[in-house]
């Protein structure tokens, strides 16, 4: 702004500075978005981690209530998931879907053991001990992210 | 804008083109309100909920498995307004543990002492509940959880579920 009248703004540089204006403002959405995006795929981990620590502790507790009835009845490689049925976990061949698209699954499949007794990839077939694989897998744009982890089941209380 | 010159001024076009994109931007300006708006769920109440739960889950289950053992007379199972009560060795003393819930607020306390508040305000706590699961060689606790909070849409409610083991039951 000049004392002179002849001075003031064109509508050119009025464009201009709209356009800048509208320039930044969609940057500004677009990084809002890429945080949310942050936000959001990181409480879905943190989700994972949770879910997969109750998947090893309910397993862990059917190991404790019958080692036999509801583990060793299971098939080899077959995909189990857990779910609570109002007073103990149990395994089922059936999916379910929990929020956010997530699911979560055990496989079983059988250990080896030298002759030290050591787990192998050959010998003797453990009767009594059993390894899980448990996945914890959840939608992620157009793709499937997956936790997993794995952990042995040994019928320690023999039941 | 006026000039002295009265031959001077904007001319037609130009007040088209100013108009234009005008309403060009306000249009623009009018879909990034309303695209936050329709956003403001996501991006403030359920990630808030998501965390607080996630945390209390983690918090309570973490507890839960380092106790010795359930305080059954001093806990309510079994109902949405639940209390859990457990004994934990530490440092060679044994600590009682409480959390429980009151006016929809988590709270926690040690030994009898003064409350501390674990979730905030603004989120309702509209299931506390813990199951006590017993086996012949060990007891665990099933924790259910759900939080209630207001969205454009009304009233949301988020479960949030943990399980956990006493390690110091096994006999």
């Amino acid at each position: 702004m000049t004392p002179s009248f002849k001075k003031g703004m064109s509508i050119v540089e009025i464009i201009v500075a709209a356009a800048i204006i509208a320039v930044s403002v969609i940057g500004i959405v677009a990084a809002i978005q890429v945080y949310l995006k942050v936000v959001y795929q990181n409480t879905r981990e943190t989700q994972a981690v949770l879910l997969l620590d109750e998947t090893a502790e309910a397993l862990q507790y059917m190991r404790d209530d019958g080692f036999g009835a509801h583990i060793e009845s299971k098939t080899l490689g077959d995909t189990y998931t857990i779910y609570w049925d109002g007073s103990g976990y149990e395994l089922s061949t059936s999916t379910i879907t929990l929020p956010y698209g997530m699911t979560r699954s055990v496989v079983f499949s059988s250990i080896k053991r030298d002759g030290n007794d050591q787990i192998s990839s050959s010998g003797s077939t453990d009767e009594n001990t059993l390894k899980a694989v448990i996945t914890i897998s959840w939608p992620y744009k157009e793709e499937m992210k997956i936790l997993s982890s794995e952990m042995l089941i040994h019928d320690m209380y023999e039941n | 804008m006026k000039t002295k010159q009265n031959q001077k001024g904007f001319t037609l076009i130009e007040l088209v083109v100013y108009v234009a994109g005008l309403v060009i931007l306000s249009g623009v300006m009018v879909l990034i309100i309303i695209q936050f708006y329709m956003l403001y769920k996501e991006i403030i109440a359920v990630p808030r909920a998501d965390r607080t739960g996630l945390t209390l889950v983690d918090r309570i289950t973490k507890e839960i498995r380092s106790g010795d053992q359930i305080d059954t007379l001093n806990s309510q199972f079994n109902t949405t307004d639940g209390i859990i009560e457990f004994d934990s060795e530490e440092n060679g003393s044994t600590v009682a543990r409480r959390f429980y819930v009151e006016n929809g607020i988590v709270k926690f306390s040690e030994n009898g002492g003064t409350a501390v508040s674990l979730s905030p305000k603004d989120l309702y706590v509209s299931n506390f509940q813990f199951k006590l699961v017993s086996t012949s060689v060990s007891q665990a606790v099933r924790f259910d959880l759900e939080l209630q909070f207001m969205t454009r849409n009304g009233t949301e409610t988020k479960p949030y579920t943990g399980f956990s083991i006493l390690r110091e039951s096994y006999e």
